[in-house]
Formats: C-alpha cells, structure tokens, sequence
C-alpha cells in the first residue's frame, strides 16, 4: 500500500493542507510546531480511525478531542492511497461527527464501497484490516514510530509479543487479502466433511459410496454363488442324464430277458402239464383198487387208537405196580397194629396231659440251685469241722496269750529286741534259736508289729483318754532283760497260734452263712414245686416225683405225634391201594367197551389184539383210497394254476408269441443275442419295475434339474450389471478417497506451513536487524537477535564477543535497534503481504550525524529495493542535507518543508472546495497539492 | 462354391465395467450387442450363405443369462437349414453349466465340443475341421495337432491365439504360429481372440481373426467387421464386411486461452458436429493451462454437452494447475510455502503418490484462492 495524497480541511493544528505523497521516500522537514506530528497521526486517524470498537471508548474519545481544529469549523480529511494490484481508493472521514461519517471510495470503478468492509459506528471501517492485514495496535507498533516512543514496541496501548506474533502469523497467512490460510484449512475441512466424510458421518458421500460398494458385492456374491449352484446342478444334471442313458439300456436288456425267462417258464408249464396228466390216470387207478374200504370210519381210528394204546398202558402199569402194591399193603397192617398199642399207652398216660410240663426248666435251675446251695453248705461244715479240730487244742493257750501279748505294738516288740541287747545278753539259745530261724523271726516280727500296733492303739487310747497332755513313756522301756526275752517269746507263741484259731473261727461263720443260703433254695424250691407233687417233705422225693410226672407228660406228647405219623402214612398207603383197586377196574372196563367197537367194525370176533390188527389193515386200505382221492384233487388244482385259466392250447400261442418277440428285440439290438441271466421272469420282472421306476424318478429329476438351472437366475440381476455397479462404486470410493488424501495432505502442509512462516519471522528480522545494525554502526556490531517472546534485542559487543542486550548499549545504539526493528518488522511484514508504509516521526534524534546518514542510506535501500514508502517527519538538518545529497533527483523522493503552523497561509483552496467538502460531496474536493510554503 | 460367414468374439451379456459408462449405457450397450448379432444372421441370410461360423467368445460364460441363450438359439434357429458352426472360446468354454452344453440348441447348430479336431462336411470337397474350448484356460497349441490330407479344401475354425500378436502381459489362448498353420495343410484357418480386424498375411491371407462385431472398449476404436469366405474351384478368398454401428471416439480439448467455461462448452459442443457423434461412445479430456479464475465444472459441462453425442462419458481433467506456481514459491507467505513444500514433495513423490500431491496443491491453492473446490 501506497499514500498518494492527503487533503486536511482541519485536523489538529493543521487545517486547508494538501499534499501529494511521494511513491518512495517523503520527508515532511520543518521546525517544532510545523504540525508534522499531527500529519503523521492525521493519517493514521484515516487510515483506521480514531475507534476500533462499536462502543467509543473514554482514551478513543480522548484521542479525538486531541485533534479537534482549532479554529476551523471542519473536523475532516481525505487520503488516497493504492494497493500493490494497482488497486486506487480514497477514504473521506468526518471527524467532527461523533459518528465519524467514512466513505471508501474506488478510485478506478467510481463506486463507493464502504460497505464491502462492513460498516461499524464512530467511522469503524476496517478497510485497513482488511486490505494491510493488520490492526490499528499493530500498525502503530511496527510501522507508526512516533516521537518519543522509538523504544516501546510494546507497552501500555501497544501490541504485546504474543499479538505481535500473531500478526506476523496473520500477515504469512495471508494468500489474499481477505482469505488466511485458516480459512483455507476451515474450507479443506468443510469440503473433506461434506464431499468425502468418514465413518462417523454415515451419510457422507464415502460411508455411503462404500455401504453401496459392499452391498453390491454382496449381490455379486449372491450371483455367483447362484451360477455355482448352477454349474453343480448342470454337473447332477449331466450326470443325471448318464445315469437315465444307463437304465434305458438296462430296461431293454431286462425286457428282452424277460422275453427269454417268459419263454421258459411257459415252456415248462408245458411240460409239467404233460406229467399232470399222467399222474391223474395213476391216481384213479389207486382210487378204483381201494373204494371197499372208502367208508371205513376214519374218523373214530384216532380215538381207537387211543383208547388200545391207554388200555396198553394200563395193563402195564398195573403188572408193574403189583408188587409195590402188595408191599405197601402189608405195611399198612403193621402201621395198624402199632397204632393200637400206642393208642393203648396214651390212654394211660392220658391223666398227665394237663400236668405243666412247661415248668420243669424253671424247676430244674430250683433244684439245681438248691443242690448247689447244699453242696457249699456240706463242703463249709466239713472244713469248719476241720478247722475246729485243730483249733481245740489251742483255745486256752491261744486265750491266755492273747491277753499278755496279743497287745504288744511293733515299737513295743523294737524296745523289748533292744532290752534284749544292751544290758542283758540274750539267751544264746534264744539268738541262735532266733538266727537259725529268720524267716520265723521275720513272720513274727511282723506279727508282733501288727499285734503291738493293736497294743498300742489301745494303750495310747487309754493314755489318751486318761491324760491326752502328757507325755508318753513306755513301761517296755524300763523293763528287765529277762522279763523282755519271755515276752518275746510269748509274743512269738502268740503269733504261732492265733491263725489257727482265727481260721477256725472264720470257718465256722462260712458254715454258718452256707446253711442259710442251703435253707434259702430249699424254700424256693418247695415254694416251686407247691402243687406239683403230692408231699414236700422230703425235697429229694418230692423233685424225684416232679421228674417222673414231667417225663411222663412227655411221653405222652412223643406218643401222640407218633400216632400223627402212622394215622399220616397210613393214609397214603390206603390211597394208594385203593388207587390201585381202582385201576384194575377200570381196565377191565375199558378192554370190554373196546372189544365190543371193534368187533362191531372188523365184523368178526377174536381177541382184543386180533381185533386190531383188522382193524389196522382196513384203516390202510382207507387211507390209500383217501391219499389217491387228495392227490387226484391235487393234480387237478396244480394243473389249473399251471394253466392259469387259460386252454393248453391258449398256452401253446402265448409261447409262439413270446418267441416272436425275442426274435423283435435281437432284430433291433443284435447285442442281445445270445444275453443271458439268471435270474427268473419275476426278478426280472421286479428289475424291470424298479428300474422303470427309476427311470421316471430320472426323467422327473432331470426336468426338475433344467427348469431349475434355466430359472435360478431369474431373480437376480445379470452378474455384468453388478460388475459394472460394483466398478461404478469402487471408482467412486476411489475416487473420494483420493479426494480425501489430497484435501487432508493440503491441509496438514498449510498447517505447517503456517508453522514454518511463524517459525521464520524472529530470524529473519533478526537477520534484518544484524545486517541493518551493522551498516548503521559502521560495522560495530554486526550480530544482532531478536527474542520473539519479549521483543528484546541483543547484539554481539565486539570487544568481548558477548551478546547484551542493547538497553545497556548507548542511547544512540539503543535507538538505532529499536528503529531497525520497527523497520524489520513492517519490511517483513510487506515481504509477506500488503507492503506497509512507514511513518517515522523524528526517530534519529539519539543518532549522531554518521549514524543518520547510514540509516537513511538504509531506508533509501529500503525504498528503492522493497519498494517501501517512508513517511519520515523529521526536524534535523542533517537529514535535509542527506536527502539533497542523496536523492534530491530521485523521483520516488520528495521532502516537503512546513513552516510552523502560525506562519502558514492555506494556498489553493476556494471557498466553493472548502463548501463542497462541508457537504461531503464527492469528488468537489479538489485541492492542490500543497508544496509547502 | 461354398461360402463362410464367419465371426467372432461378440462377447453378448459382456460386462462394461472396465468402462466408467453409465449403467443405463452398459445395458444399452449390451442390447446393441444383441442387435448385432441380428444383423449378422439378417446379413448371412442376405448372402444366402452356406453355413455361419463362431470362432469364440460369443458370449460370456460367467456372465451370460439363459435369455440370452434362447436368444442365441432363437436367431441361429433362423438360419435353418443353413448350419452354424461354433468352436467355443476362452470365455465361453463348453463346460456343463455353459449355455452350449445347457440348452436345447437347434438342429442345424453345431458345437465342437471337444479339443480334439472333428471334421464337418461342408460340401463334397471341403472339410470345416473345428475343436472347442473345455475351459477358460486352454495353453495347448491345437493347431500343431492337426494335419489334413490334401486333394481337399480344408478350413479350420478356433478360437486361438497367433503368438506373434500376444499383447505384452496377456496370456496366450490355444496359441498357434503362422508356421503351425503351413504344416497342418490347411488352406484356411478362420479364428476368434482378437478383437480388430487381422488377415494373416495380409495381401493373400491364410488365417483371419475378423475381430468383434462391435467394438466393446475404447481400445477398439474403428471400424469392424465379419468375414465372408468363399470357397470355390479357383480357391479361396476372404473378404471383411464391416458391422458396427457404434464407435468409440477420445478427444482432447486443449483449454488454454480458454476464459470461461461457455468457451469450453462450445470447443465440446464442436466436437458433435461430426456425422460419426451421433453414433460415437464419445471421451471427451481437456488439456492445456487454464485461466486462474476459470471455473471449471466438470459434472455441469457434461450435464450442458452429453445430449450432442450418442453418449458423453465423465469428462475427464487433466488440465495443467491455474496457478502461475512460480510467482507463489516466492511468496513469503503461507501459501508460498504450502507450494514450496508441495512442489518439493512432487519432485522427490513415488509416481503412486504424485496424483494425491498434484491433487493437494490444486486443492490447497483453491482454497487459498476463496475458490469452490470440486473434486477433479
């Protein structure tokens, strides 16, 4: 973008100026307040106005109240400017309104086109955004240096690094002036959402082409396996036909076999109707010898036979049975016998039969108690005699001993055996005595000690009673030696004796104890037998006579089964005898009643043998006459099947007739000459009729097999017209997935292109900034680099090689920097879109003279070689000079001197422009360039 | 005198899915088929012909219907008592679910059923010695089995391949060589396989392949032909009789300078003028660079062109990108480098990934431009 010409009616200071912008480089040169600073903001207030949003904010109105005119009554201006597409507008903003009333004109349609930007309140047309590709805040950071704010790119109403970052992203993006790279990607994702879609969307055009391609494929699947079907079928069908093929030739074998076997079978029939006849003739011969005997009864011989063959039977029987008969009737007389004599000593036993026999287990363990109980009590008297008698001698000494010694404690026995050895010595008698004998010692110690202890007790009882808190003393202690030895000695005897009588007397008791239990028993037992015998007296009898009447009672129950016995036997032999008895009669009978029926049926009489052997005779004749008779039936019966209804002679035609047909099939399938088979008519026959069967389950089966194969592709479309869908489909999805590829690679590369133009703003700036610093400085320094996040400059110091950060550099380095950067960033910024001019409001006043020449040499550069346009507003002579010396006759410059605004005539406006730009009319406003004065 | 009308390769029930045509085309296209198959007995019977010969591939087995069968039998059936003379092909073999070995064909047609020769009387002296295809796969050269007595005019009927026309990639039928042909002693082999017209040699054939009646793709553009074969005391002669109706055309259209698409339209329309449109199965693909801010609609240009022609297919576009590429590399902007790195994928792309590339930049570049993106 390029400024061509501002008009000012009144802005600021300013007011009736007008001036042609120089495509290149202009500088606006003139003293302090010569408005130079009002132009600069006069045309960044055109170019974006003075407010960015639909509600004026307090600094925005502010910002205008700045620049009201001071004393002209026209708040307004105009520029006109150009786009690099050659593309002419001029913006007409009326200040003075708080609307701010824009119009956009197009220079080269004639046409105002404010609208096309989108027209906000308080003059907010963002043509600029729309055409620069950046905002307000962002042109005023990179491109609009104005006095005193060389070193802040960001701050308070600046851009920050991250907005300044996203403008530059925003300015690479920026394929046309209204359409980011963004947007491309927005549109690539549309259009791969509704042209192509995915699995998500199912309606899209690729799910559906491929839901089409798999249904189609599906149905070319269905026809294929259809025409398999069809190709198996023509298969069975083929096969089906070899097999119908096969039987055909079977049948006409099987029927010309049959013809043969036919033949045969009526041939023999012939034959054996032949030896019928001769038959028949034998049979009536037969028939004519044995008439006589043609009305025998017949009909009774099997009876008759029976009967001779029973009455046979019987005779036998009964010679057999004779002798056992005879024995057992004999046997029968004994067992009579012997059963009187029992029945004669039951009678007489007859009175025991109420006696309680029952009882005698009862009584048995009674008297066997009872004769326990005697036994123990005669074996306790006799050991208690026994002892007695042994005893009795020794009762008085025993008595006498038990009185003097029977006392003494085993102490006691202790203390008379130590008075015995200490002062006087035993009796060496009485201590061999005693050694010889120490087990008698030992026995009678111990009875001593048991005998003392009993002493003793007492004693100490009668101590104790007498006076329990005295202290006790034996009298042993103190006895004499001698009177001690004849103690213990008499303790001795003492201990010799007393068993003897004690046992004596435990004997005694046991007598006693036994004889109570003895008369115990007794009584029990009598108690028992109470009733059962006639006289308890003496037990011994009375259990003698239960005994005898318990065995009698017994023998009566021995007897009576007994009779049982022979009364059963006997029974069975009378049965048999009579039986026996009974047969003999009946024989007779029988024999009689049967001589009488043959007698009557020979004719003759004899013996009852005789008599049937006639019989039987006769009974052959019978039978021969009967067996001609069947047989003659027989011969007739065979002869009319063998016909079959038909006459002989119908029989002889059927044959003639079989033979010509033979002669038919071997004339039309001479291979069946001379077939054979064995099997006969009616195998063939069956053959024949199975297989015809067969046949027809063929001919039904093949008819079946080719109306299905002309028909099972009836309802499916022609497998050409699936291909071609399925083609149709395939090429569809193809070609949507191509599409998809192409949409998704072109976004993914415009997203990292997007990425690579971020990437490459800080160095490329800073490269700007190395090669812009160096020329600046004369070669000072000549590395310099841009921190994207925070804007800060550092530059390599060549004393050290060290890289600082430039605020710690001179004020001149410090500004040389910041200006190079602002100048980097709207070079860089044009490099990738709309270029930006540049409005630079004194910014070399920190620059020695040097320092200013090499940066307007920059600029100059800049201008020439990017095709920059630099607005630079400047007071310094020394740029003057520059610009005279540099490129006073260069076109594309141009410096425009002000005077101060108390000294200036507005030239060339007439009071009728200056109305028609009251009204804003359009294009009346035609001032003249102002010069300057 | 004894005279052959003979074809080949008429391929009824044929699918066209090789074809990007319309469904409704390849139906058309098949009933045309049919219609040829008419005309050829109409013209057998015009000629008032000895006998009609198939050399192949008169139908096609997967594909063909029991219809079209009875429709075959029904149009052999008018030639009666005239015989029709069938050696089954590669793709209509004599396999027992074929249509041959299926149907009830009438008495005068003739199927050789077998891939040995079996000799049918034509006349008194000239024997027709034809064989079949038992499959669809058939590598013996049946040709070289064969050796006639001479003193007769023997013609020999097959399907085959001559080796020495094989197309590169493609496998040989029942292949044969010229020299084959010399040792059998046959005057004359009449055979099917190829699809254009081939006398073998040329100025006094031995062997001929009369190529479809109806050309079925857009590889077989031309005229084509049956053939009628006389046999008669001074020889032999073979004469091609052409049989289309329809052909099949490819136009290029170069676009360049071309600003709108009404031009287009036109420069397509231009096309039709030519008497052979109405029966032409037409490709039209445009070419050349076209405007920037060209809108090329291809589906609209077809839908404002197709009823000029028998049929249009999809125009295709293979038309050079709109955009001035270099003047984008140099841009210092997004876009720029969207070209710069695309243009520097295509250079180094396998060709299977150079049409999704070219594809991308086209699109990208489009979307850059604002401009409605269709897919091309």
């Amino acid at each position: 973008m390029k400024v061509n010409r501002i008009e000012i009616q009144a802005f600021g200071c300013l007011s009736d100026f007008a001036e042609d912008i120089a495509p290149g480089l202009h500088i606006f040169h003139g003293p302090n307040e010569s408005g130079k600073s009002t132009l600069q903001q006069a045309i960044l207030a055109l170019l974006y106005g003075f407010y960015e949003g639909d509600r004026a904010k307090a600094t925005e109105n502010a910002a205008r109240q700045r620049f009201v005119p001071w004393k002209h009554p026209r708040y307004a201006a105009r520029l006109e400017y150009e786009l690099q597409d050659a593309h002419r507008y001029r913006v007409t903003r009326d200040f003075a309104d708080e609307d701010n009333p824009t119009i956009v004109y197009d220079l080269l349609t004639g046409r105002t086109v404010t609208d096309d930007f989108g027209r906000g309140r308080h003059g907010n047309v963002p043509f600029m955004r729309k055409q620069l590709g950046m905002t307000r805040r962002v042109f005023e950071s990179c491109a609009f240096v104005s006095q005193g704010e060389l070193l802040q790119i960001t701050g308070e109403g600046r851009v920050t690094p991250q907005e300044m970052g996203d403008a530059i992203i925003s300015l690479a993006d920026t394929a046309r002036r209204d359409v980011s790279a963004q947007k491309a990607i927005e549109r690539l994702s549309e259009v791969l959402r509704k042209q192509v879609g995915g699995p998500a969307a199912r309606a899209t055009p690729l799910p559906v082409a491929r839901n089409h391609l798999a249904a189609a494929r599906r149905e070319l699947e269905d026809v294929d396996r259809v025409r398999r079907e069809i190709a198996d079928d023509a298969e069975t069908l083929e096969r089906t036909k070899e097999q119908a093929r096969t039987l055909e030739q079977s049948i006409a074998r099987n029927h010309y076999l049959l013809c043969r076997a036919e033949l045969g079978e009526l041939e023999g029939r012939r034959n054996r109707l032949t030896r019928l006849d001769e038959q028949s003739r034998h049979f009536q011969e037969q028939l004519e010898s044995s008439s006589a005997f043609a009305d025998l009864p017949s009909d009774e011989r099997d009876e008759l036979v029976r009967t001779w063959n029973s009455v046979r039977e019987l005779r036998e029987r009964l010679v057999n049975e004779q002798p056992e008969t005879e024995k057992q009737r004999r046997r029968l007389d004994e067992l009579t016998e012997r059963r009187e004599s029992l029945a004669r000593r039951e009678n007489e036993l007859a009175r025991f039969r109420r006696y309680p026999a029952e009882r005698q287990p009862d009584i048995d363990a009674l008297v066997q108690h009872w004769r326990r109980a005697d036994t123990i009590y005669r074996e306790a008297k006799a050991r208690s005699e026994s002892a007695t008698r042994a005893a009795e001698p020794l009762r008085e000494e025993y008595d006498r001993l038990r009185l003097e010694v029977g006392a003494l404690s085993a102490e006691d026995v202790r203390l008379l055996t130590e008075r015995l050895r200490s002062p006087a010595r035993p009796n060496p008698k009485q201590i061999r005595a005693l050694l010889a004998a120490p087990w008698v010692l030992a026995r009678l110690i111990g009875r001593a000690a048991r005998s003392a202890v009993r002493f003793l007790l007492r004693r100490r009882a009668t101590t104790n009673d007498a006076s329990p808190d005295e202290p006790h003393v034996s009298p042993l202690a103190s006895i004499a030696s001698t009177e001690a030895s004849r103690l213990l000695q008499a303790h001795l005897r003492y201990l010799e004796v007393a068993p003897v009588v004690q046992k004596q007397e435990a004997e005694q008791a046991g007598a006693e104890r036994a004889i109570i239990e003895r008369d115990a028993a007794a009584a029990q037992l009598r108690h028992a037998l109470e009733g059962l015998v006639d006289d308890l007296t003496d037990l011994e009898s009375a259990c003698a006579q239960f005994s005898a009447r318990a065995s009698s009672r017994k023998q009566l129950d021995v007897i009576s089964s007994q009779l049982e016995a022979l009364d059963a036997e006997s029974e069975s032999l009378r049965e048999t005898v009579n039986r026996f008895i009974a047969d003999g009669d009946r024989l007779r009978k029988r024999e009689s009643e049967l001589t009488q029926r043959l007698t009557a049926i020979v004719g003759r009489g004899g013996t009852l043998e005789d008599l049937f052997s006639a019989f039987e005779a006769a009974c052959g004749q019978h039978r021969v006459h009967q067996e001609a008779t069947r047989s003659l039936r027989e011969v007739e019966s065979t002869r009319g099947i063998v016909l079959e209804g038909r006459s002989p002679a119908e029989l002889d035609e059927m044959i003639v007739r079989r033979e010509r047909e033979i002669a038919a099939y071997t004339a039309a399938n001479p291979s069946l000459e001379g077939a054979r088979s064995n099997a006969n008519a009616e195998l063939l026959k069956e053959t024949l009729a199975r297989e015809e069967r067969e046949l027809r389950d063929l001919e039904l089966r093949i008819e079946s097999l080719s109306t299905r194969t002309g028909t099972r592709l009836s309802g499916l479309r022609s497998r050409a017209e699936v291909e071609e869908e399925i083609q149709q489909h395939t090429n569809e999805v193809a070609a949507l997935e191509e599409f998809g590829r192409a949409l998704t690679v072109a976004k993914e590369l415009i997203d990292k292109a997007m990425t690579e133009a971020h990437r490459d703003f800080a160095p490329s700036v800073g490269r700007f900034l190395s090669d812009g610093l160096s020329r600046v400085t004369d070669g000072r320094y000549q590395k310099a680099m841009l921190d994207p996040a925070t804007f800060r400059v550092t530059t390599e110091v060549p004393e050290t090689g060290r890289l600082v950060d430039v605020d710690v550099l001179s004020q001149g380095t410090q500004a040389a920097a910041y200006l190079l950067l602002r100048v980097g960033l709207a070079q860089h910024m044009s490099s990738m879109s709309e270029p930006v001019p540049l409005l630079l409001d004194d910014p070399l006043v920190d620059l020695d003279d040097l320092r200013i020449d090499n940066f307007l040499d920059l600029l100059l550069d800049l201008v020439r070689e990017r095709n920059l346009q630099i607005l630079l507003f400047t007071k310094d002579e020394a740029t003057r000079r520059w610009f005279e010396r540099s490129c006073a006759v260069d076109e594309s410059c141009l410096m425009t001197h002000l005077e101060p605004i108390a000294g200036r005539i507005p030239v060339g406006v007439s009071p009728l422009v200056q109305k028609a730009a009251r009204t804003n009319e359009q294009p009346r406003l035609q001032m003249n360039g102002g010069t300057g004065l | 005198m004894v005279r052959i009308l003979h074809f080949a390769d008429l391929h009824l029930d044929r699918s066209f899915a090789g074809l990007s045509v319309a469904p409704s085309e390849a139906a058309k296209r098949r009933e045309e088929l049919r219609a040829a198959l008419r005309r050829i007995v109409d013209l057998a019977l015009q000629f008032d012909v000895d006998a009609v010969t198939v050399g192949g591939d008169l139908y096609e087995h997967e594909r063909a219907s029991s219809d079209t069968g009875n429709f075959i039998a029904g149009e052999f059936a008018r030639l009666a008592p005239k015989r029709v003379l069938i050696a089954p092909g590669n793709h209509d073999p004599y396999v027992p679910d074929s249509l041959y070995w299926r149907l009830d064909w009438p008495a005068n047609v003739h199927i050789f059923q077998t891939m040995s020769w079996e000799p049918v009387e034509l006349s008194d002296n000239v024997t027709l010695w034809g064989a079949g295809h038992r499959g669809p796969a058939i590598r013996d050269n049946l040709v070289a089995t064969l050796s006639v007595e001479p003193g007769r005019t023997n013609i020999a009927l097959l399907h085959a391949s001559d080796i020495s026309a094989v197309p590169e990639g493609k496998p040989a039928h029942c292949p044969f060589t010229s020299e084959d042909i010399d040792r059998s002693g046959l005057d004359f082999a009449l055979l099917g396989h190829y699809h254009e017209l081939r006398l073998q040699p040329q100025e006094s054939p031995r062997y001929a392949y009369p190529g479809s009646p109806e050309p079925l793709d857009f590889g077989e553009a031309g005229d084509h032909h049956v053939l009628l074969l006389t046999a008669n005391g001074a020889g032999l002669s073979c004469a091609p009789h052409k049989m289309n109706e329809v052909v099949y055309q490819t136009s290029a259209i170069d676009i360049t300078g071309m600003s709108t698409s009404d031009a287009i339209r036109k420069a397509i329309c231009s096309l039709a003028e030519d008497d052979a449109a109405a029966r032409a199965i037409m490709r039209v693909t445009l070419t050349g660079q076209p405007e920037s801010d060209l809108d090329l609609d291809l589906n609209a240009l077809l839908q404002s062109t197709h009823d000029r022609f028998r049929y249009l297919d999809p125009i295709i576009d293979k038309t050079d990108t709109p955009f001035d590429l270099e003047q984008i590399e140099e841009e210092s902007t997004t876009r720029g480098a969207f070209v710069r790195m695309l243009q520097q994928q295509i250079t180094a792309a396998p060709s299977a990934e150079l049409l999704t590339l070219q594809n991308a930049l086209y699109y990208g570049l489009r979307a850059f431009a604002g401009q409605e993106i269709r897919r091309r």
